[in-house]
């Protein structure tokens, strides 16, 4: 996708490996950057475990992850580690294990944290009530009326995840139930929208093409992974570039075309309805509300300037 | 939004009601033929068809009133619209090549081992994938029978390098149920609402304010849904079957999953208790979440929001076939969208319509209801002066 990381902002960021414009893999991350920091601060060892697997190598240096040669030393502390560790990977960084020259490993766009997750989810959350100002029904706001009781550019309609999450927690606000993370809190894939990718004579590809990962499968049968690599087995007698998406014909070009497929999925845990009774006034809303033009054109300008 | 740049035939303005009677016309260019002649024959059919339209008829141009009368009462507020499919684009199938513009990305044929995972092909198919669609619409089905055939004689008269590869004819009812016994088309957004799920972007530049026709000829297995009773056919629409209002809740009576409807609006009836009725209620319960209405329709977003995939609906029933073994019938489905990924999401998503075939939870939802006997994408341009479209064919 032209911008690279700074425009994945729906949490989930991936990176193509290949040679020019030859797709070999896609990997997809929704690796929360808050756990890494503390993996940094405290198991910084580990961390270089894994950032040795995701890129295929043996010996990275604690230079490439931490910015600083005596990263793992026994003078930093674990605060001064997880400073380090932000700065070269996470953000601005450049270190090239987070950035997708050598390896993705966890999510680093600033709207990608749990952090923000949790905010979201803590205003939808909050019980709104509105008293439609066109046909005088109280209800639980939709998410265009529930954008507006946000900050400017907090939530956003143009963003996928932003409206579901809003409308649906709203709706669980509404009927006055008790919302929380289900444990452990994350951002979850689990599938693939199946039917889509297809091989060239038609027919779905191998399931060992999708390898998911960091996570396990739940007890309700839904996936909780946070890593998807996309990869041809290598019995396979096609290559990358000739695997189509049924839904446009046209071959994978971008990493977003992939992430497009994957649903991506956040755990909640409700208590029965009724549980708080101090439900606010209701706010009168005249009308539909209609999305804020300005929102789309600065988004897009941003996507411009991120693309030139 | 005020343009009115929408060819006619998509009913989606305040109280525009769609015309019962619908023809669809499929065409495909001649081998060879180039780009010029295409052009000027679909000029030339889409002109007879405005004529028609007006009650001039090619082969009746003499005619005075009052004939001429008659013949606008029979073909008046006929409706034509263009739509541009996936062939058209396809250079394996012309030589030359029928146009240099951009195919927009969605714009593409329907998988040809299962359109969609939990809708598949019926086992007698028909081919809706051509060049070029011709809605027609009209007041009755002789205008749109009639029209079709003079489609089919000017193209023989004047030989135009074009011919027919296939039609589907049908119908909209007075009582506005469908052929699950239920209300069709209770819940098609406001109708200021509308045009933000029709209007294409410029993304490529040619569909700049058109829209994008989705049409699939969807067979309805009238013995597997009559097995259900009224209750579970409730449940799995989200409908009450004789008010046509949204269910409300499920109550759970003796291990029994019972629908609870909200008060249908009477003449003197709220707005609230009306918008009560028409929108399914913001529901958390997981069953009327699995219904099909809120399968189809997910939040109620603006349209204009792009998670909110929002889909104006314009079906139209069919009967194909009745003798006493087998009976033949279902919904065309015609769904107009800003864009043709709309259609492809919400039909492949899970949680959406990707894991049932209509709607239900758990083995409610691979009930096999639902078969596609035909289908096809179309990209429908904005409306221009002789022929949306035409630039697709070169400068004129
Ligand atoms: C033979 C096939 C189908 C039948 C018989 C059928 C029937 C119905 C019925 C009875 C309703 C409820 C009445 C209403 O709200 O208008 C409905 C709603 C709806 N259907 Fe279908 N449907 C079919 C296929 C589809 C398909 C393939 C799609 C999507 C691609 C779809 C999308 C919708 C939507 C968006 C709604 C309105 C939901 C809302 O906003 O409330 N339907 N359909």
């Amino acid at each position: 996708m032209p911008g690279g990381r700074s425009v994945q902002d729906e949490y989930v960021e991936w990176r193509l490996v290949g040679s020019g414009a030859t797709i070999m893999r896609i990997e997809l991350t929704t690796e929360l950057p808050e756990y890494w920091s503390l993996l940094a601060a405290y198991k910084p060892q580990l961390l270089l475990r894994l950032v040795e697997e995701f890129a295929g190598e043996d010996n990275v240096s604690p230079v490439d992850v931490f910015g600083r040669e005596d990263a793992l030393s026994e003078g930093i502390s674990p605060q001064q580690r997880e400073k380090a560790f932000s700065n070269c990977m996470l953000g601005r960084g450049t270190s090239p294990y987070n950035d997708g020259r050598r390896a993705i490993c966890c999510m680093r766009q600033q709207s990608n944290t749990l952090a923000a997750a949790a905010a979201l989810a803590t205003l939808a959350c909050t019980p709104h009530t509105i008293l439609d100002g066109v046909d005088g029904r109280v209800r639980a706001p939709n998410c265009s009326e529930a954008t507006s009781f946000f900050e400017i550019g907090f939530a956003q309609l143009g963003r996928a995840s932003d409206p579901l999450l809003l409308e649906r927690l709203g709706r669980l606000a509404f009927e006055g139930r008790v919302v929380g993370f289900a444990s452990p809190p994350g951002i979850y894939m689990g599938k693939i929208q199946p039917g889509r990718l297809i091989a060239p004579d038609g027919s779905e590809l191998p399931e060992e093409s999708f390898c998911f990962s960091r996570g396990r499968l739940g007890e309700d049968g839904e996936g909780r992974f946070q890593r998807l690599t996309f990869e041809l087995p290598d019995d396979a007698d096609f290559a990358m570039a000739d695997v189509r998406d049924a839904a446009t014909g046209r071959p994978l070009r971008y990493g977003g075309e992939l992430a497009d497929l994957v649903p991506i999925s956040v755990f909640f845990q409700a208590t029965e309805p009724d549980t708080v009774i101090d439900i606010p006034d209701p706010v009168v809303v005249e009308g539909a509300a209609t999305p804020n033009c300005e929102e789309f054109e600065a988004l897009y300008a941003n996507f411009e300037r991120a693309g030139s | 939004m005020t343009r009115r740049t929408l060819q006619p035939g998509i009913y989606y303005e305040t109280e525009a009601i769609p015309h019962p009677s619908y023809r669809l016309v499929l065409l495909n260019v001649s081998e060879g033929a180039e780009r010029r002649h295409v052009r000027e024959a679909l000029v030339a059919l889409m002109e007879m068809l405005a004529g028609l339209g007006e009650g001039r008829l090619r082969s009746l141009e003499q005619q005075q009133a009052p004939a001429s009368a008659e013949s606008l009462a029979q073909y008046g507020g006929l409706d034509a619209l263009i739509g541009y499919g996936r062939r058209l684009f396809d250079d394996a199938e012309h030589e030359p090549a029928l146009t240099d513009a951009a195919r927009p990305d969605f714009l593409s044929y329907l998988h040809e081992q299962g359109p969609f995972p939990a809708l598949p092909w019926a086992t007698r198919r028909r081919d809706a994938e051509a060049d070029i669609a011709l809605q027609l619409t009209g007041l009755n089905e002789a205008a749109v029978n009639c029209a079709a055939i003079e489609i089919w004689k000017l193209i023989r008269d004047q030989q135009l390098p074009l011919s027919v590869s296939e039609s589907f004819e049908g119908y909209g009812r007075a009582d506005k149920r469908g052929w699950l016994g239920f209300h069709d088309g209770v819940s098609n957004m406001g109708s200021g609402e509308r045009l933000a799920a029709l209007l294409a972007s410029a993304d490529p530049d040619w569909m700049r304010d058109g829209t994008y026709m989705a049409y699939l000829r969807i067979v309805v297995d009238l013995g597997v849904w009559e097995a259900r009773s009224r209750a579970e056919q409730e449940l799995i629409v989200g409908r009450d079957k004789l008010t046509g209002a949204a269910l409300v809740a499920v109550a759970r009576i003796e291990e029994k999953l019972v629908p609870v409807t909200g008060p249908a609006p009477d003449e003197e009836g709220t707005l609230a208790e009306g918008a009560e009725w028409r929108d399914p209620p913001q529901t958390t319960d997981v069953v009327l979440e699995a219904s099909h209405i809120a399968r189809a329709n997910q939040t109620r977003a603006s349209p204009a929001a792009p998670g909110s995939f929002r889909i104006f609906r314009q079906g139209y029933d069919f009967l194909e076939e009745l003798c006493a073994e087998h009976v033949e019938l279902g919904l065309n489905f015609v769904g107009f969208q800003r864009d043709l990924r709309v259609m492809q999401q919400v039909l492949h998503l899970p949680g959406w319509l990707g894991d049932a075939n209509f709607g239900g939870l758990g083995d409610e939802a691979a009930i096999p209801l639902l078969t596609v006997v035909a289908g096809g994408f179309y990209a429908v341009p904005p409306n221009g002066e002789r022929l949306p479209g035409a630039g697709l064919f070169g400068h004129i």
